[in-house]
């Protein structure tokens, strides 16, 4: 299973629209950017998660978070 | 004047035998009724215990059929919330396993498929970000069968309160079941106090019942006419004042 796919099904714990926000945000960052993150402690049914750089740079991650309305506080996103 | 009184005395005698006579016989038919009552009586109610009992007997085995519905209903409601659970736990690992998807060509074949739509309704393409560089992924389908994805929310709200409101209903009828079982308990308590009431009244009236025809049997007596010995001495009195 490749990184994104990982990072989908963690995704999928939080609530549907929150999942949904968060894997729209993921899927824009990976198709034009080369920034990857690792999403970890998604909040069960929740909108909040939490995420590891693996590589690129915050810009990338804040950009896409700007696009998706989605609030970033240093590794925590809230859907 | 000797034989005037010897007269007198044997006709007051004779009067105080014929009219003492007179009463005791009155008075046994009157007790000799009274015993017969008694008796009609008590065989009567005899009988009606009899019948009292039977109708208890078959109460109780319809009180057992009851409770067997009871414990039945109970069972179905048990299968029933199973079988709820079960539909529940399979909406959510299916939900969880559409939400999860990543490929984009899977996406959209489960939505093609979901809504009925043809190839040629479903594009997925490219299309930019306003004002960036970036480009996002969307699938295109004809305006009208959005549409099915609002009514298909709507229904899905409707179903989550209709099952709120079931779930509601099931933990009712069980309060319910519960409360009749707990009324069927009092009405099978009352029903035994009242079952040893009436057999300790029974036994009561039985008892006093005997004694009452025992009385009337063999009633008190007050024993004012002269005994045997006094009647016979009398007698030999009376025989030799008159002799004299």
């Amino acid at each position: 299973m490749s990184l994104i796919e990982e990072n989908f099904r963690l995704a999928a714990e939080l609530g549907e629209y929150a999942a949904v926000k968060i894997q729209s945000m993921l899927r824009l960052l990976h198709e034009n950017t080369s920034t990857q993150i690792k999403l970890e402690r998604p909040v069960i049914g929740g909108n909040v998660i939490y995420f590891a750089l693996i590589s690129g740079n915050d810009a990338d991650i804040d950009l896409a978070c700007e696009y998706k309305n989605i609030r970033r506080i240093e590794n925590e996103l809230q859907a | 004047m000797s034989d005037k009184l010897k007269n007198i005395f044997i006709i007051a005698l004779s009067l105080i035998v014929i009219i003492g006579g007179y009463f005791y016989y009155a008075t046994w038919q009157d007790a000799k009724q009274k015993i017969d009552k008694a008796e009609t009586q008590q065989a009567a109610l005899i009988a009606e215990k009899g019948q009292l009992t039977e109708r208890v007997a078959e109460l109780s085995v319809k009180q057992q059929s009851l409770e067997k519905e009871i414990v039945g209903h109970e069972q179905s409601i048990s299968t029933y919330q199973l079988e709820i659970k079960e539909i529940e736990d399979k909406l959510t690992q299916a939900n969880k396993k559409t939400i999860a998807e990543y490929d984009d060509q899977s996406i959209a074949q489960g939505f093609k498929e979901t809504y009925q739509l043809d190839e040629k309704s479903i594009q997925i393409i490219q299309i930019p970000i306003v004002g960036s560089p970036w480009k996002e992924r969307v699938m295109t389908l004809p305006i009208d069968y959005v549409k099915l994805t609002v009514t298909a929310h709507n229904s899905k709200v409707a179903c989550q309160q209709q099952s709120e409101l079931k779930t509601k209903i099931i933990d009712l009828n069980q309060r319910i079941d519960v409360l009749q079982a707990q009324n069927l308990k009092l009405e099978q308590e009352k029903s035994m106090a009242y079952s040893k009431g009436y057999e300790s009244a029974f036994a009561m009236y039985l008892e006093v019942n005997k004694l009452y025809i025992d009385l009337l049997k063999s009633p008190p007596k007050v024993d004012l006419a002269p005994s045997w010995w006094q009647v016979t001495l009398g007698a030999i009195g009376g025989v030799l004042i008159c002799t004299l």
